[in-house]
Parts: structure tokens; sequence; C-alpha cells
């Protein structure tokens, strides 16, 4: 049953054809702008098959997913292009025209989202950061959850998801923890002068030996890195698998790796002395050691 | 404790006590080794409990794809081949099967865990390292530790060349048991930075049951085992 109002005939579609719904435009001139969407909605879609198939393997997942995006968003552009000429009956060339003056408008007005667009685009190119990383941007550190068109969204390890504009990313200093497989951490230990320091080097070798993400190569830098006025500074350079450090806050890496080292040495007897200070008086018969860390309490050499 | 097992199941040696079993209306798993004790409740249709040795790269935290063995140096005249068994360290899983269907339910290991970079910070990787004396002859190993490697160094190149290290990719991995953990593999050496590893469909040792592996491209059988390249030196 085919309700009264659409029973045509050909000959009333036709006449319906050249019937102007406003102005100029047509039901003909509609109905090509709709299809010549349509086409482009198509058109996209296969195209969108097309892309995944080809780099699929190649590209990250949001890296792709973003490239899809920008290729459909000129497909409707081309789409509007060849449509809007019809749709309003004028020659392209005016529709150009219109389309550049529409275009230096929304430029000069929306600087900033263009800016961001622009580099989100270079973002994807460059490959400096993407999803899943762990990155410091200015001063935001955290796990970038995707490359957006205008932004780059990042969740930190308090848990907070914060949005840095792509020009900020862009154009700021940018440190990804991800992109090597390992990463190296420093800890600093100082130890008595009397304490033998060759035998504190193995000791903290065979500890590090055990610890299972300390990586085996390249292997741990130990050594005396300076003499203080209280210690004898020993470094140790550790590699560890970067996605294994990443996942942890650096002090929580740091707080598990230090406790062991300490309790290592002390083990075997060697100290990790007080800051000390001997103070010699020209005239007075005595000279005081203080040891910080005591009520301050002046011990008379000379007394006996 | 290797092997296909129908549930109530009981295993108990020096190291390590497994109960799996109907325990008021559910199915039961327990696990106790030392200290470190692992209980779960199970659904009523698991009828099957498969304990086998699986690919050494998931302890104590799943952080790399490759297993790295490293032994005193090989040295190997140009063309030439040379057979010589090592031992990698063995992880052990547990599977729940029903219908022929299994899913992993947990997995425990005796032995150390160490890891490495293969290559540099920037191209490299990251691997389950292990250190294994040279043997002539299938050494004698405690099977719940370490498996037996028979590895066929292959001399490509037309130099004398020192191997002591080889990496093995965890979807390439062929694991076999029964009387010993074992696995079988060829490297075949192009330089003193290039050479490829790879793994003979059959196991070098007899009797032996291929294990069920953890990671999906063995169990596809049109996918094509190219092997490991190392690209970043043999020694």
């Amino acid at each position: 049953m085919i309700p009264e109002a659409l029973n045509l005939t050909l000959n009333q579609i036709l006449e319906l054809r050249q019937e102007h719904v406003l102005g100029n435009i047509s039901y003909y001139n509609v109905a090509l702008f709709i299809i010549s969407l349509i086409v482009a909605f198509i058109v996209a879609k296969i195209v969108e098959i097309y892309l995944r198939k080809k780099f699929g393997h190649r590209m990250k997942k949001d890296q792709l997913k973003f490239f899809i995006r920008i290729v459909q968003f000129f497909i409707f552009i081309v789409a509007l292009g060849i449509a809007v000429p019809s749709f309003l009956d004028v020659s392209i060339t005016i529709v150009l025209i219109a389309l550049a003056g529409v275009l230096v408008v929304i430029a000069l007005s929306s600087q900033k989202v263009i800016s961001n667009f622009v580099s989100g685009v270079a973002l994807h190119q460059e490959r400096v950061i993407s999803a899943g990383d762990y990155v410091e941007i200015g001063g935001v550190s955290g796990t970038v959850e995707g490359i957006k068109l205008f932004s780059t969204l990042v969740r930190t390890t308090a848990g907070v998801f914060v949005r840095v504009p792509n020009d900020q990313v862009y154009s700021t200093q940018v440190s990804n923890y991800y992109a090597n497989a390992a990463r190296r951490y420093e800890y600093t230990l100082g130890i008595r002068y009397q304490d033998d320091t060759d035998q504190a080097i193995r000791l903290l070798t065979s500890h590090l030996e055990q610890f299972p993400f300390a990586l085996k190569n390249p292997p741990p830098d130990i050594f005396v890195s300076d003499i203080d006025s209280s210690s004898v500074i020993i470094k140790a350079r550790v590699w560890f698998p970067s996605e294994w450090a990443n996942t942890r806050d650096d002090i929580s890496l740091r707080t598990g790796i230090l406790p062991g080292m300490k309790k290592t040495l002390e083990d075997a007897g060697i100290e990790l002395p007080y800051t000390q200070q001997v103070i010699h008086f020209a005239r007075e018969p005595f000279s005081l050691r203080v040891i910080e860390g005591n009520t301050g309490e002046g011990e008379d050499s000379d007394s006996g | 404790m290797y092997g296909v097992h129908s549930l109530p199941y009981d295993y108990h040696d020096d190291i390590i006590t497994l109960h799996a079993g109907p325990h008021e209306e559910a199915t039961f798993y327990r696990r106790v080794i030392g200290n470190e004790k692992i209980e779960k409740i199970l659904g009523n249709d698991e009828k099957i409990l498969l304990i086998n040795p699986v690919e050494p790269i998931n302890l104590p935290v799943p952080l790399c794809r490759h297993l790295e063995i490293a032994f005193p140096p090989v040295v190997l005249r140009p063309g030439t081949e040379r057979k010589i068994y090592l031992t990698f360290p063995v992880e052990i899983g547990v599977f729940l099967g029903w219908e022929g269907n299994y899913d992993i339910l947990d997995l425990f290991s005796f032995a150390p865990v160490k890891f490495s970079l293969y290559g540099t910070p920037n191209t490299g990787i990251i691997t389950r390292w292990y250190y294994s004396r040279t043997y002539g002859a299938p050494p004698p190993v405690d099977r719940r530790r370490e498996g037996v490697l028979e590895l066929t160094l292959k001399n490509r190149s037309a130099d004398y060349l020192e191997v002591s290290r080889t990496i093995f990719e965890r979807s390439e991995m062929r694991i076999f048991y029964g009387e010993l953990v074992a696995m079988t593999a060829v490297m075949e050496i192009y330089s003193r930075v290039v050479a490829q590893t790879r793994f003979p469909a059959r196991s070098a040792f007899p009797g032996l049951t291929g294990s069920l592996s953890l990671y999906a491209a063995q169990k596809i059988p049109v996918v094509q085992h190219k092997g490991f390249l190392m690209e970043h030196g043999v020694a």
C-alpha cells in the first residue's frame, strides 16, 4: 500500500525535479547533494577498510586512526566541493572564492585550534610519543592515553586525567621513558673512610646480581665517585627494563633498591656514617668532635 | 607431576604440594611452595588438569618475549656444525580443561630470574637471561627447575666464529616433556653480528610429549615459523 502522497507518476517526478524548493534550489539539486554525501560516506568507508588492511601492521593503532580521520576529512571536503556548486546552482569558481574567504575567516578566528590540529599531525608524523608511552610533557608525567585531533590525553600515576593541547606538546620539551627498551637509574651511598671500598663495590655488585630486574647487560657501573667531608661516595648506575621501571613511580623503584643495598653493606660491617666535623681551637688545649645526631656535647681529648 | 590428570588430583614432593578436586559445592585448587600459597575456587565442569612446562618468559611478570641463554664460548670453523647441550629455566603451567578446551590456571617456577638487554637501549630487546654450562651430552637435571636444550650451531660464514649466546622468540619455542623437559633448536650463524635461531618441528629426544603452548602462534598450523633473527651479535 503506497500512501497517496507518495504515489507519483514518472511525469510528476520529472516535474517535481524542476520544481524549486527555495530560490534557485530544486528538488533535483537537493537529491544530488544528498547522493553526493552518501557516495562520499561510502568512499570514506571503503578507503578506511583499504587503509586498515594496507597499514594495519605497519602503524600503531592510534596513529592509523588519526591518519584515517584526516583522509576521510579530505574526502568529505572534496565531496562538498563537488556537491555544493550544483546544490546552490552557482559556478565552482564562486564556491572556491567563498570557501577561501571562509577559510581565511576561520583561520584568523581559530588560530589556536588550527595550530593544535597541525601539531597533532606533526606529532603523529614524528612519532615522538604514542599511546601507552610513559612521558613527561612540560610538568605533566604519565601514560599517554591517546593523541586526538586537538589534544593529547595523559593519565598521571596519581590517576589524574590531563588534557594537554597538541601545540603545547609540540613546542615544549617531551621526555619519553618508553622510547628505549632500557633505562638507567643512579644510586648514591656514602661509606666511612676506614671501610674497604673494593669490598663495598663487590658486595653491591653481588647484591644487584641477585635482583632480577637489574639488567645483566649492560652491567651495573659501581664506582667511587667522590670523597666528601665525612664519607667516601659510591655511585651505582643500574639499567632496568623501561617497561618495568615505568610502571612504578621513581620513588618506589628507588626505595625498593636502596634499602637492600644499605642492608648488604651493613651486614658486612660497612657503615653509612653520620656527617662528622672535627673542630680544632687554635689557643685551647683541646679539640671537639661534633657528631650530628648527638646532643652536641663535646669530648675533651686531653682530659683523658 | 607433568601430564594430563583427572580430578581430583593430588601431588606432593619435597618442594611443592598440589591439590585440585571437589570441595563442598565447587572444585578447589591449591598450590603450596614454601611460604607461598595459591588457592582458587573453580567451576563444576572442569574435569582435567594439564601440567606441563611452558615458555619460560612469564615470571615474575611478563616483561619480554625472548629467552637468552649465555654459555661458555664455542669456537666454530668456517662451514662447520656442532651440536651442544645447554640447560634452560623451566616455568610450569597448570591448565584447566573442560570439553577439550584448556585455559591457564596457574604458573610457577623454581628457576632463578634475571633480565638482560640484547642490543643497544634504543634498538635492542629485553630478554629473560639464563646462564648455562656447555655439555657434550644431555646433562642430568632436575626437570622441575631446568630443561635440556639440544642446540645445533651452524657456521655459515667464511670466518672462524666464537658463539656464546643464543636467543629464542616465545612463539617459536617448542617444548617437550616426559622423563626430562627438552627443546631442540638450530642456530645458523652468518657473521659475528647476525644469526638465526629456529625450532625443528620434532624433538631430538624420543618418547617426549609436546607441551601445550601459552602463545597463540604455535597453535595455528598455517603460521610459518621463520625463526628469530639475532642482529646484535652472537658473543
